[in-house]
């Protein structure tokens, strides 16, 4: 297929006719700028070949152009050597018209034939076949190819024709296709987790065993309590059996007797024991009595043996006592002087730090009313000389506005001075004194007229010169306010002149530092620490602690003056002569203490064990007196003889008393104990309360188990459980059913791919070899492999690579080689081929591109390879034929 | 005295090898034989029907399956129905004959017996019923020992009824639960013993039968017959019953072994054979085919036509054991042409499959379906 003419309208961006001028066999490049056109130039061309002319779809809207005019586009062709034309409008006035040599097809006929001529007869409506990846769009270089069922169809087809003995590749599509639908419907594509029918039979399978457990685990409990509800009626039958209850309770009746008889036995036995210790209690008391007589008189003898020593070493003691006692007065006697001695030096002590205080504060009183009254007069001072300074009117507010005012004066006079005519006198050494200006000798220098002036010459008349004024009058009338301002600030300050005001400016100065001397002075009179501005207050303190010191000398002077008038005895010795006559007689009090407490305490340590013996012999005495009573009162109860009598018949009764209880205990003996009776005679209480207790709980038991009992019965659980088995089992059925499925068509699409791999490879081989030779020109070393979608997964070079992971510029390198391979194989087998790319190659470097150039050329060869793109200088490397889109008038239509 | 006698009933009853209509509609004809059963009475002027046992399938039935054959036998007032437990449904404290009793579910003219000793059931003829109860499921003891001493009066009509296996009649296995003694009948001075139990026909002796099941519920029903009644006609306390069989089972039961598959016209042999069982009436046929032999890739698409399809849409039931192999050699694989890669992929199955074990059987299966699906294609491109 050689394109030999295309012209469009109505297509996008060109709304108005359109050609593209120069096509013909081999390389073609159309080199133009961004947005001439060129995409739209590959859509048109597009639209040609694959779209019908009936189309209403979205792709052919988008064809409109901008301008709202339907698509319309006319091509002229080549196919094996034949001239054909091809005419097509969308949208509105829609047509298809061919022309194959002398053959003329229209409408539906013409797009069939040229489907047909295509290679697209057997596709679906839309379906572009191979073509898309013949011609590339923009951007779209950029990726592999992608074809579809009819892409690949075609390809497999020239593949097929070329491979010898390679047949069924297309039916073993459609075979596995149906193995894999098949498949689809039992197990998840991607993870070959069941799905479908398979999925839902396994649920269906969990879920009918688990119904089948519940229902079984329910009949199990049914029969459990079947069995225990069999078990409970037998178990209540026997307990409400009459005959064993009127035994258990004959049983129970015999027991309690026993007891009782054994209870009886053991009552006589404790009489007996009671008995016996009785009279053995009184053997004991009668005993003892005897033997405390006998260590009472005994006991009596050595008490007063203890009262004869006792009352011999008082006798001694006593002058100790007396003597301890005569000593301990002395000292008290001494310690009492040596007190008051004591308190008559501390008083003498007192007095004189007291007139020693008031002399001190004496001397501070008259320290401060000195300091207070050089103060004051320094205070006097500052204020005369504030005074002074603020009668003086010229102070440094005034003088800086005069000296102000003087400067403005000042400046506007010379710039009236400088712009005034001037007047200058040139007279001879006599004619001096004729001439006189303004009523003064004519001056030397020039004279500046600033106002009317007289020149008097004489002899000669007067000249009034008056300069002229101009512009000079504001100027001259700014010096006059100022010159006014001036004397009004002089009279302000009462001067007569500048002069005058800086003479009295002086005296203000002057001023100023007298106040600032006067105020250093008055500081340095106040107290340290004083603030510059706190004079004043600081004088008012001083006065005020100048009269709180005479204040408290008085008072103390007041104080002071009653011992003073008391003390008409000798002056008083000085402090320090005080306070060691009041030490002295200090340590001498205490040493009288020392001496009194050591006679204190001998004293009360010998009149304590004065007394101490004394009680003594006082419990000693009294202890007789209570063994006598003791002796008396014994005897009076029970004379010695009684007693005697009374311990012999005592010991007789015990005795008996020991008899009986051997006889009680020989009985007892022979019964069963009486802790096992009572525990018998429990135990068949609570055998019977037990089975009044069961036949309650077995009643309610029972009720329980019959209503669940008749709930099953009610859900007839063993047609349910035999309905859940055979669901279970027919599921489970259905389930391996599904496995067996699964199983031989997952092995069958394993095979098939497996065969269907083997056979692709096969068979992709010529397409491998076809493109071989161009992948080697571009990228020495290369091999390239394809899968089984025609796609390159990986290139090996030194290492394999995937073709994912390459650069953009490589992978769009392969992809154009790619689709020229792609070209190449239709035309080695039909004869006939084309290939378009739009912008491609933009990522390519120098180099490379040269090499891809090389490639295309020679490609170009032998099919037509179309090539759009807005890089003109890298492209001009390309050659081929360079072609143009010339605007045309209309286009031929093929009528 | 003419009477009625059948047994195991199996109300209830389910079958897992159906599917859910066919299920339905065996339970259904379980229930309608008790008419069936009650206008051949009538029919035959027998007053009693006695039922010797298994007249449900399970110890708890819902209430539909307890209630639909009392609601039955009340359709037939005129008629008495004698029932006793059987194995399946023995007299336990809380079985299926204490709940009826209980639920007041037993019509006037059905008759429980569930203590065993003499009752007389038709005073003007002087008939007395001797009960066997089965108070368990299975019992050691012959429970119709008793009959031996049953009092009853001088020249009464004694007709015994019970449910279990006799023993020395080949069934020594069957026998060790609920035995019978084989000669019972004679040594109790009976006119006629009922049994129940085996669910086909099975006469004893001259006055000891089986009735079977009037609806059969299996392929195996152990001693042929099956899906009868019966109707005993005694003339005197000692004159020998007159026994005659009475169909009233609506199912045909078949059991069809060993069928063996080697050729289309096996094949079309085999179709005929089951289509025959039941000319007229194909869809009352329940069929079970254990199905062997080899078969070429063509037969073996006409029996998955023919018997898997078209056969199993015919009849009733149609259960399969076993299946014929996959017979195919590289000979058919010539559908496949020449070469290719489908060609390829089924000489690949084939070997696996001539390898045979349990990956060579998917192989088979995988082979088989790659046939399948390459006919499809065809057919599709056709």
């Amino acid at each position: 297929m050689i394109l030999t003419d295309l012209q469009l309208e109505g297509f996008r961006r060109f709304g108005a006719p359109v050609r593209l001028a120069g096509l013909g066999a081999g390389l073609n490049v159309l080199a133009a700028p961004n947005e001439a056109g060129k995409s739209t130039l590959l859509h048109a061309l597009r639209a040609a070949l694959t779209l019908r002319h009936s189309s209403k779809s979205q792709n052919v809207k988008d064809l409109a152009s901008y301008g709202g005019s339907a698509p319309h586009v006319v091509l002229h062709f080549t196919w094996n050597g034949i001239e054909c034309a091809l005419e097509k409008r969308f949208l509105s006035k829609t047509c298809t018209r061919l022309t194959l040599g002398p053959d003329r097809f229209e409408g539906d006929e013409a797009e069939e034939k040229l489907r047909s001529l295509l290679g697209l007869a057997q596709a679906t409506k839309g379906d572009a076949g191979l073509w898309p990846a013949l011609l590339v769009g923009q951007g779209e270089s950029f990726s592999l190819p992608v074809l579809n069922e009819t892409g690949q169809a075609s390809l497999r087809s020239c593949l097929a024709q070329g491979a010898e003995s390679v047949t069924g590749g297309a039916a073993a599509s459609s075979v596995l296709a149906k193995v894999r639908e098949r498949l689809g419907t039992l197990q998840t594509a991607s993870t070959n987790q069941p799905t479908g029918r398979y999925k839902k039979a396994l649920e269906q399978e969990a879920q009918a065993q688990a119904q089948l457990a519940t229902l079984e685990a329910r009949k199990a409990l049914l029969e459990e309590d079947l069995a225990s509800l069999e078990q409970a009626h037998r178990t209540l039958r026997e307990q409400t059996n009459p005959e064993r209850r009127v035994q258990d309770e004959g049983t129970l009746a015999a027991l309690r007797a026993e007891r009782d008889a054994v209870q009886q036995l053991e009552g006589e036995e404790k009489v007996a024991r009671a008995n016996a210790a009785f009279a053995e209690t009184t053997c004991n008391t009668l005993e003892q009595d005897k033997q405390r007589r006998t260590e009472n008189k005994a006991h009596q003898k050595d008490l007063l043996q203890q009262c004869a020593t006792i009352q011999q070493a008082l006798e001694s003691l006593t002058p100790r006592v007396q003597a301890a006692q005569k000593q301990r007065d002395a000292a008290a006697q001494r310690r009492q002087n040596c007190e008051q001695a004591h308190e008559q030096a501390r008083k003498q002590r007192m007095f004189a730090a007291q007139q020693a205080a008031l002399l001190q504060k004496q001397h501070i009183l008259a320290r401060e009313q000195a300091l207070l009254t050089r103060a004051e007069g320094a205070q006097v001072r500052l204020e005369q000389a504030q005074a002074t300074l603020a009668a003086l009117p010229v102070n440094d507010a005034l003088m800086q506005s005069l000296q102000t005012a003087e400067r403005t004066c000042v400046q506007y006079q010379a710039q009236c001075e400088a712009q005034a005519p001037k007047l200058s006198f040139a007279l001879l050494p006599d004619a001096a004194v004729k001439v006189k200006v303004a009523g003064a000798a004519c001056p030397q220098q020039d004279l500046s007229l600033l106002q009317e002036t007289q020149v008097e010459i004489e002899d000669i008349g007067t000249f009034t010169i008056t300069p002229a004024q101009h512009d000079k009058a504001g100027l001259f009338e700014k010096w006059q306010a100022a010159k006014a301002a001036l004397n009004t600030l002089l009279q302000q300050a009462g001067c007569q002149s500048m002069a005058d005001a800086t003479t009295r400016y002086a005296y203000y100065r002057q001023a100023q530092e007298a106040v600032l001397e006067a105020r250093a002075a008055f500081l340095a009179t106040l107290p340290e620490g004083t603030p510059a501005k706190g004079g004043a207050q600081a004088v008012e303190n001083m006065r005020k602690q100048v009269a709180q010191l005479s204040a408290d000398l008085a008072q103390a002077s007041t104080l002071l003056a009653g011992p003073l008038q008391d003390a008409q005895q000798p002056a008083p010795p000085t402090p320090e002569a005080a306070a060691e006559v009041e030490e002295k007689t200090a340590f001498a009090a205490e040493e009288a203490r020392q001496i009194e407490r050591t006679a204190q305490a001998s004293y009360e340590a010998i009149q304590a064990q004065h007394q101490s013996m004394q009680a003594s012999l006082r419990e000693v005495e009294q202890a007789v007196a209570q063994t006598q009573r003791e002796e008396e009162a014994s005897l009076a109860r029970r004379p010695e003889e009684t007693l005697t009598a009374d311990l012999l018949q005592a010991r007789q009764a015990l005795l008996i008393a020991k008899a009986a209880v051997e006889q009680c205990a020989l009985k007892r003996a022979q019964a069963r104990p009486l802790a096992m009776l009572e525990s018998s005679i429990e135990r068949h209480e609570q055998k019977l309360e037990n089975a009044r207790s069961n036949i309650t709980q077995l009643t309610g038991d029972i009720r329980e188990r019959e209503a669940r009992v008749r709930m099953a019965e009610g859900d007839g659980i063993d047609e349910q459980i035999a309905q859940a088995s055979r669901v279970f089992e027919r599921i489970r059925l259905e389930r391996e059913g599904y496995e067996r499925e699964r199983a031989a068509l997952d092995l069958l699409q394993k095979t098939l791919s497996a065969a269907e791999q083997e056979q692709t490879e096969r068979y992709l081989a010529p397409l491998l070899r076809t493109m071989q030779p161009a992948f080697s020109s571009v990228f020495p070393g290369i091999v390239v492999s394809l899968d089984t979608q025609f796609k390159v997964p990986e290139i090996t070079r030194k290492q394999t690579e995937a073709f994912t992971c390459l650069s953009d510029g490589t992978r769009e390198q392969i992809a154009v080689l790619v689709r020229l391979g792609f070209a190449e194989l239709l035309h080695a087998q039909h004869g006939t081929s084309l290939l378009v790319l739009d912008d491609a190659l933009s990522f390519s470097d120098s180099q490379r591109l040269e090499r891809v150039f090389d490639v295309l050329a020679e490609a170009a060869t032998r099919f037509q390879i179309l090539v759009l793109t807005c890089h003109a200088e890298s492209f001009t490397a390309l050659g081929g034929r360079r072609l143009s889109l010339t605007p045309i008038e209309s286009l031929t239509e093929l009528r | 005295m003419k009477f009625v006698h059948t047994s195991d009933w199996q109300i209830g009853r389910t079958f897992g090898f159906v599917n859910d209509e066919t299920q339905g509609a065996l339970q259904a004809q379980r229930v309608e034989v008790v008419r069936r059963i009650g206008h051949l009475a009538r029919q035959q002027g027998a007053k009693h029907v006695l039922v010797a046992g298994d007249i449900y399938e399970h110890e708890t039935p819902t209430e539909r399956t307890l209630y639909q054959p009392m609601e039955r036998m009340r359709e037939f007032a005129d008629v008495h129905w004698h029932l006793i437990p059987g194995n399946h449904d023995a007299n336990t404290p809380e079985g299926v004959w204490a709940r009826l009793v209980r639920e007041g579910g037993v019509p006037a003219n059905v008759h429980l017996h569930c203590q065993p000793g003499p009752v007389q059931i038709d005073e003007a003829e002087n008939v007395w019923l001797l009960p066997a109860v089965l108070q368990r499921r299975h019992v050691l003891a012959d429970l119709t020992a008793y009959m031996d001493t049953a009092p009853t009066p001088p020249g009464a009509v004694r007709i015994g009824l019970a449910h279990g296996s006799v023993v020395n009649f080949g069934n020594n296995e069957e026998a060790q639960h609920n035995p019978l003694a084989i000669d019972r009948a004679q040594k109790a001075g009976l006119s006629y013993l009922g049994l129940g139990d085996w669910h086909g026909f099975c006469q004893i002796n001259e006055r000891t039968c089986y009735s079977g099941t009037p609806e059969i519920d299996n392929f195996d029903i152990g001693r042929g017959g099956g899906g009868e009644t019966l109707v005993v006609d005694i003339q005197g306390a000692t004159a020998p019953p007159l026994i005659e069989r009475h169909k009233t089972g609506h199912y045909m039961w078949q059991k069809l072994g060993d069928v063996t598959l080697t050729s289309a016209e096996d094949i079309y042999a085999l179709d005929a054979r089951v289509r025959g069982i039941a000319p007229d009436n194909a869809g009352a046929v329940l069929v079970w085919l254990t199905v062997s032999g080899m078969l070429g890739v063509e037969d073996m698409a006409l029996y998955e036509s023919l018997i898997t399809r078209r056969l199993r849409a015919a009849v009733a039931c149609l259960r399969l054991s076993g299946t014929p192999q996959l017979n195919a050699g590289l000979d058919d694989l010539d559908c496949f042409g020449p070469a290719g890669a489908v060609r390829r992929a089924a000489e690949t199955l084939l070997a696996q499959a001539q390898n045979g074990g349990a990956e060579g059987a998917v192989a088979t299966e995988a082979l088989q379906r790659l046939f399948l699906f390459w006919n499809e294609s065809k057919g599709q491109a056709a």
